[in-house]
């Protein structure tokens, strides 16, 4: 503190040696708020003299006679130039700092408000429905489990179509971003086209997502307190068979077990039913059966029979204990998979400084309960920001970041273990929780109760993000900026399946896995501009230099305690040290600007950039990018137009390269194994030293505009991308001890429209009332891969076809005689025979949606404020995998969705779906579960209320509000399933299966609804 | 100025600062590039390889378990009979417990998107692509290691050519074996597999592959047999008990293998009389071949496993103890053996005809689902999968925590008996010798010694004799096919009938995949394989 005391007086000494003959004093506010403005500099134009405003906003200066101008600048306002004119008395107001307003951007910008209040783990979530050209996908209502952010649809098949995102200068890596607590963000800026992205190089193939954490404010220390509580709910509930149906269901199973020549157990001429079996006649027999079977118990007796009323059918000497006549419960299994979760959160923010030392300290603390059992996150975390300006040549800005998070985690979706999978479970069973929590009836079987109860899956990780920068101006308009960045992540991640479970018979199976990731980065630009008359050049150049370095390991072993686990032998554990991870970006760039007249911009930009993920002759890519802007609104034939206020024409085109994911294909690459106890080396890949870069050429064309004196802003874009040369496996010859090599082959296109507009509707004395609005579509195509075709589970990357398109057989209904289910076979007839269909898989489906978008509105009234926002997305499909269990005519005695009632019973039945198939041994995925998930969601409402200033300022507050406010209230959609806004993803899945596999659902979580209230108080 | 000009130096320092080294990062625990370098990188690499053509399971279910699983299972299910009528059945196989893939080889119909096949085909060739990169840079060692470790990986280069020859291919005929041209035409022009002799290390090495490139059976034995020759060359004779690695000895025990089923007996006898003059003695009982946490003394390979490094078992999914195994705790018990079939049947051919007596033939009774694999105390037990009496399943490979026996001196016994005996087939050389090698086997399984007058007159059964010795002897270790091939004789009753089956003859398959005639249950070179070759 002493040090910045002494810089503090050093610069008030500088300022007073330079005392003249004419003082001009003045204030500064902000023009929307009329708050008083601290910190701003204040300096003349040319010469040396400035000052900061002090707490107030006022300042003195002295100037040589008062007629020369004064440059008024502050972080996140625009600058303003006054020609003083002789006053000695000047009121200024600065205004905030819209968008970016440099004419390549395409960008979409959001604020604190758009973020803050929304009980989001994840701050990707809070971007959903906000920002036009980026589309979100929750991977479900697991806790802290990834979400998947597409700017416009991506472009690398096998390499990650994640956006870059960059805190405060800082590119992460590793999804850091997502321990960022929303609530200290002031803004994201989504950049998406070529030369907007063009400064942060192949990272930014993707878009860049820029993250500005909130800084302190000059003053004196302001202190705000938040606290929010929130109910988590499951926000649809599936609409199951209850224990009436399933057992009717049971009791068709056993007998089509029989007709099918399955092994018979008491029950004898069943084959004579078969015409007779309808719902109903089953339903009667079963009681019937019961009724028999509650006789033999009264009367003591072990075995029970039945005649039925048609035919020779009989049941003779059936056991009164046989199972299928033991459903003795009434359960609920939704009930038991899903819970009610309760969260608490907190966050302090302090800020304060003065004009040139300026603090702001958060601390926060989240506290989850998912809506799935067992599942809980928990998260403290805190950000300290300083800012200095330590004259007017020398800014510094230090910020760090930290989170430390627990996460009792669900198994995946797949995964044995996973609650959701109880919904398969027979109503008329139940749960021991005494004994494991293992079936009462049908023990044998596998129950996720009992995984869940019996293991343990538990992730805890600390992270670190930190940057310092450092601007000096060596001149007016020479200015050297320097920063430098370290992210830091420490993952530990414990399972135990415990004795009971499936993996874990018969002496538990352990894992232990943790992962340590430094990334460290600096970059350095030198910015010079140069007026000439109204024409303004400024040129750039600079360098910048990533590194990141991850070290895994990991164990596992049948034992039943991540303690015995990490004391087993090393010489014991499968395989050896897993490889960790490092790559390094080396760019340097440049880039011209020059602008006309605040008319006409133009920009070129160019970057080399290279990547130790490539041999050392195509290390290096070279990416161009260059764009015009055109602002039509300050041309003197559009000036006379009073309705439009700014109107601005935009073009860009660039190319960007793109790295591939792993870290090294371009050489051979060994991993670690044992043989016996010795460990050795077993060849990973072969090498590919002539792996150049992916590049993605783009051109974007915008037009932004503002009428009415902006009461009606917005933007409208259109661009094209194509990406070559995708880095994409080959097939050869096995001879060589591989299936496949990398290689750059392939191609892909998209291109698609953005419109966003911000509207103030009315704004009227103390009502306002403003809508935001955006609607995105894109095309996506993969137009080449060599002539090759990757499958993956339902999903595709097929010429001439989107890429993850949907690539199933076609399910073509009911025959009515048989009952069977129907498939187009290869030459589009209807086939039952499954396998044949399976040969003619047809592409039937994109997960990629036709339109998607949101809106927002806004309304204030006195102290009321009401937020709520929609968010949409039509015309995407879904591959609903859950229904291959769960909705296909009672497979595997899996209990289905009510539904399935309407199954095929007797011959004639023109039913939607097929006969009950006891000999089926594979689900049979078809276009079947095929489903539209096209959706429309009231994501947020938030209705908050703020004590007029007067009764604040009376309770020596700065503000008090309350609120009250819901996520995922409402969702109007067709989706047979919990959510349609889901994806299921492996953790840990490669690039390449996170691209291919989008839009299924086995078994997924929905997100929750989410009810909260919260209190806000600034002191 | 001044300022700007440093600033200028500083800002060109940065772009400068893109040289080459930056680039330079590397990952923890990364074994990359060209990793042959120090003797040790040399151990490792062979290790390796061992891993490898060992067949230890990588758990991601790939498969390709080579020596230490589908080469022993492909084979024996080929050879075995499943059938709807009990009185032809040989064993059941819970499909739904393995890939799907094993069913073409119990229909004996094998397509070539098999995908067992293809990863066999695919790991034996990383197995000899590792060799080769270790042959290629042996050079870069001296001395003794240098001899041993280029032993090591041409004896594993051969080993498998050796077995991708016998399962690839038919079986081999010159011409010059009267006895095989009474039904088979000449073989060894035929084309089998293909030689890789050159390490491939880039993608941009790769040459189009055309079929004219797939080499004949002929060469694929020549090249087996020289790289086993010169490995024998290079190892050391010497005490090789309780090694893991392969030998000397182990190079002449499988140059005993390659030359007897190229029916070149004398070589075939003078190899297996090496190696039972080695320093393997047979252990007492069959029981004790089996089940051992370090080599038995009559082990001349086995394939060392612990826990959690093994071929395969009920956490895997592949290898043997995870097929062959019911028990609980160590496999998946998908292949259950009829009872029948072991002692009584008439309708099968190829049963072992087990006596009473045969320490071999022994059934455990009563286990439960808690019996773990120190509770056997016989050959077999009754699948504990599924209880049912009539389905057994056999000890020999019981956990994966143990040593796999690979190739055993009972072998080289056995071996030496055939060769010594049908040196001149068909004229029969019946000698003391040949009696003893048998009977060091028979009687440590509890059955009675034969005596050379018991074939006095008819000396011609004795070949059945033997080949019966084989047969129970190595029950479930996968050689029935090879005999088979090798004498030209039948399987047996064909799934789903009871008519015999002549794998000789091309008309008996519904898919034959070879549009010659001579197909005889050789595997196919897979269609993912032939998709990357040109015309």
């Amino acid at each position: 503190m002493r040090r910045l005391f002494t810089a503090l007086l050093c610069t008030l000494i500088l300022n007073l040696g330079f005392a003249q003959e004419f003082t001009v004093s003045g204030t500064v506010t902000d023009s929307e708020t009329n708050e008083p403005l601290g910190g701003v500099l204040v300096k003349l134009s040319v010469g040396d003299g400035s000052t900061y405003t002090d707490l107030e906003g006022a300042f003195k200066l002295s100037v040589s006679d008062g007629y020369e101008n004064l440059i008024l600048s502050l972080d996140g306002y625009n600058s303003e130039t006054i020609f003083i004119n002789g006053q000695s008395q000047l009121k200024i107001s600065l205004a905030k700092s819209a968008s970016s307003s440099k004419a390549q951007t395409t960008a979409s910008q959001l604020n604190a408000d758009d973020l803050g209040t929304q009980p989001v783990v994840e701050l990707e979530q809070a971007t959903q429905g906000r920002a036009a050209g980026v589309f979100v996908q929750n991977s479900g209502g697991r806790l802290g489990q990834g979400t998947k952010v597409r700017i416009r649809g991506g472009s690398s098949l096998s390499g990650s179509n994640d956006p870059l995102y960059v805190v405060d200068g800082v590119p992460l890596t590793s999804d850091n971003q997502s321990d960022i607590d929303p609530s200290t963000i002031e803004s994201m800026e989504i950049l998406k086209d070529a030369s907007a992205t063009a400064l942060y190089g192949s990272r930014a193939a993707n878009g860049v997502v820029l993250i500005t954490t909130k800084k302190g404010k000059s003053g004196k220390l302001k202190a705000d307190i938040e606290y929010q509580f929130g109910v988590n709910q499951l926000m649809k509930k599936l609409d199951m068979m209850d224990k009436q149906d399933y057992e009717i269901m049971q009791f068709e199973y056993t007998m089509r077990s029989i007709l099918n020549g399955l092994p018979s157990s008491a029950i004898s001429g069943v084959s004579s039913l078969e015409n007779s079996m309808t719902y109903d006649n089953m339903k009667l027999w079963y009681s019937e059966i019961l009724a028999e079977r509650a006789e033999a118990i009264e009367n003591g007796n072990q075995n029970f029979s039945y005649t039925f009323p048609v035919g020779n059918a009989q049941i003779s000497s059936m056991s009164k204990d046989n199972p299928i006549f033991r459903y003795e419960y009434d359960t609920d299994w939704q009930d038991q998979a899903f819970r009610t979760g309760i969260s608490n959160r907190a966050n302090v923010n302090l800020s304060g400084g003065s004009n040139k030392q300026k603090l702001y300290a958060n601390f926060n603390y989240l506290s989850q309960e998912g809506i799935l059992i067992n599942n809980k996150y928990d998260r403290l975390g805190g950000r300290l920001n300083w800012n200095s300006n330590w004259s007017d040549k020398l800014r510094t800005n230090v910020s760090v970041g930290f989170a430390k998070t627990d996460n009792n985690r669900v198994n995946e979706d797949a995964d044995d273990g996973n609650p959701v999978q109880t919904v398969l479970l027979p109503p008329g069973d139940e749960s021991d929780p005494d004994n494991f929590y293992i079936l009462r009836v049908r023990s044998s079987e596998y129950n996720p109760e009992t995984e869940v109860y019996n293991s343990l899956n538990f992730e805890t990780s600390t992270r670190m993000n930190g940057s310092a920068a450092l601007d000096y101006n060596f001149a007016e308009n020479l200015v050297f900026h320097l920063d430098g960045g370290l992210d830091y992540m420490d993952v530990r991640d414990e399972r135990v399946q415990g004795p009971p479970t499936q993996v874990g018979a018969p002496d538990g199976y352990s894992r232990l896995g943790t992962s340590e990731v430094f990334n460290y980065l600096v970059n350095g630009t030198l910015n010079y501009s140069l007026e000439m008359g109204d024409n303004t050049l400024n040129a750039l150049v600079g360098a910048s230099y990533q590194n990141s370095n991850s070290i895994f390991t990991y164990r596992e072993y049948r034992v039943n305690s991540i303690n015995d686990l990490e004391s087993v032998n090393e010489d014991l554990l499968p395989n050896g040290p897993i490889t960790g991870s490092a790559f390094a970006f080396a760019s340097t760039f440049a880039s011209i600007g020059y602008n006309i007249s605040d008319k006409y911009d133009v920009e070129v930009t160019a970057r080399m950039d290279g990547s130790s993920r490539f041999g050392q002759n195509n290390r290096v890519g070279v990416f161009p990018a260059a764009s015009f802007g055109w602002t039509l609104s300050n041309e003197s034939f559009l000036k006379g137009i009073s309705a439009i206020s700014f109107l601005k024409l935009n073009a860009s085109y660039g190319v960007l390269g793109n790295t591939p994911y792993d870290d090294f294909l371009y050489r051979m690459n060994y991993y670690w194994v044992k043989y016996g106890t010795d460990l050795g080396y077993r060849f990973g890949n072969l090498q590919n030293e002539d792996l150049r870069w992916e590049s993605t050429n783009q051109m974007d064309l915008s037009l932004d505009f503002g009428i009415l004196d902006n009461r009606v802003s917005g933007s409208v874009s259109y661009y094209q991308k194509t990406t070559t040369d995708l880095i994409l496996p080959k097939p050869i010859s096995m001879t060589s001890g591989f299936r496949t090599g990398v290689d750059n082959i392939g191609e892909m296109t998209n291109s698609g429209f953005e419109f966003a507009v911000n509207t103030v509707n009315v704004e009227k004395g103390d009502f306002s009332w403003r809508t935001s609005f955006n609607i995105s579509s894109f095309n996506i195509e993969v137009t080449d891969l060599g002539g090759q075709r990757f499958i993956s589970g339902p999903s595709a990357f097929l010429e001439g076809e989107a890429p993850g398109v949907f690539y199933l057989s076609e399910y073509l209904g009911v025959n009515s005689a048989t009952g069977e289910a129907q498939y187009s076979n290869t030459l589009g007839l209807p086939t039952s025979d499954y396998n044949t269909a399976q040969a003619a898989r047809a592409p039937l489906g994109n997960p990629n949606p036709k339109l998607f978008g949101g809106m927002s509105n806004s309304l204030s009234f006195k102290g009321f404020d009401l937020n709520f926002m929609f968010q949409f997305v039509q015309g995407v499909d879904a591959y609903w995998e859950t229904g291959e269990i769960i909705a296909n005519s009672g497979y595997n005695q899996y209990n289905q969705v009510v539904d399935q009632n309407e199954r095929w019973f007797v011959p004639g039945d023109e039913a939607p779906y097929p006969v009950m198939n006891t000999a089926a041994t594979s689900t049979n995925p078809s276009s079947r579960w095929l489903v539209d998930a096209s959706y429309i969601r009231l994501k947020s409402l938030t209705l908050s209320y703020s004590l007029p200033t007067a009764l604040v300022q009376k309770m020596k507050l700065s503000n008090f509000s309350i609120y009250v406010g819901g996520q995922n209230l409402f969702t109007f959609s067709d989706y047979p399933g919990y959510d349609p806004d889901v994806s299921s993803t492996a953790d840990g899945a490669s690039a390449f299966a996170a691209n291919i596999n989008r839009g299924i659902d086995y078994f997924t979580a929905p997100q929750p609804k989410v009810y909260t209230t919260g209190i806000k108080i600034g002191f | 100025m001044k300022n700007i000009y440093i600033a200028l130096i500083l800002v060109t320092g940065l772009l400068f600062t893109q040289c080459e080294s930056l680039l330079e990062v590397n990952a923890e625990n990364a074994v990359s590039g060209d990793v042959l370098q120090t003797e040790a990188d040399f151990e490792n690499y062979l290790t390796g390889t061992y891993y490898n053509f060992c067949g230890i399971s990588d758990r991601a279910g790939s498969g390709g378990e080579l020596i230490g699983g589908d080469f022993v299972i492909i084979p024996e299910l080929l050879t075995r009979v499943q059938s709807s009528l009990i009185a032809y059945n040989e064993f059941s196989w819970q499909a739904v417990r393995a890939d799907e893939g094993y069913n073409d080889f119990i229909n004996k119909d094998i397509f070539k998107t098999n995908g067992r096949v293809e990863s066999n085909w695919l790991r034996a060739y990383e197995t000899i692509n590792q060799c080769n990169h270790l042959l290629n840079n042996i050079d870069r060692l001296e001395g003794t290691v240098k001899d041993r470790i280029q032993g090591e990986a041409l004896a594993i280069r051969g080993i498998l050519y050796f077995e991708m020859a016998q399962l690839w291919g038919p079986q081999y005929h010159d011409g010059s074996d009267s006895y095989l041209d009474q039904f088979l035409d000449p073989t060894d022009d035929l084309p089998a597999v293909i030689i890789r002799t050159e390490p491939v290390g880039s993608v941009n090495d790769i040459e189009t592959i055309t079929e004219a490139d797939v080499n004949t059976l002929g060469e694929v034995y020549d090249q087996a047999q020289l790289d086993l020759e010169t490995a024998a060359g290079l190892l050391e004779p010497g005490d090789a008990s309780g090694n893991s690695r392969l030998t000397h000895y182990a190079c002449k025990a499988y140059l005993a293998k390659l030359h007897l089923q190229k029916r070149e007996f004398a070589d075939a006898a003078d190899y297996a009389d090496d190696v039972i003059s080695g320093p393997y003695s047979l252990v007492a009982s069959p029981m004790q071949a089996f089940n051992n946490t370090v080599n038995s003394s009559e082990d001349i390979f086995a394939i060392q496993q612990t826990i959690a490094n093994n071929t395969g078992d009920n956490t895997s999914g592949g290898g043997l103890t995870a097929f062959y195994s019911s028990l609980t705790e160590s496999g998946l018990g998908v292949y259950r053996h009829q009872r029948s079939a072991l002692y009584d049947t008439t309708n099968l051919y190829n049963s072992p005809f087990y006596s009473t007596s045969d320490l071999r033939g022994t059934v455990d009774e009563g286990l439960d689902s808690s019996s773990v694999n120190t509770d056997l105390n016989n050959a077999y037990y009754v699948s504990i999968a599924d209880f049912d009496d009539d389905r057994i399943c056999t000890s020999k490979y019981t956990s994966g925590q143990y040593v796999l026996p690979v190739v055993r001196l009972a072998e080289m016994y056995l071996i030496r008996a055939e060769a010594t005996y049908a040196e001149f087939y068909p004229a029969v050389n019946l000698t003391q010798q040949v009696i003893d090698d048998i009977n060091a086997i028979r009687t440590r399984a509890g059955i009675s010694a034969l005596d050379l007058s018991d074939f006095t007159g008819n000396e011609d059964v004795f070949l059945d004799t033997l080949m019966m010795e084989r047969t129970r002897e190595f029950m479930h270790e996968g050689m029935l096919l090879e005999d088979l091939k090798r004498w030209g004789d039948l399987i047996g009753a064909k799934g789903g009938s009871n008519t015999e089956f002549d794998p000789w003859d091309a008309s008996e398959f519904e898919n034959p995949l070879d549009e010659t005639a001579e197909f005889m249950l050789r595997l196919p070179i897979p269609q993912a394989e032939r998709d990357t070759w040109g015309n």
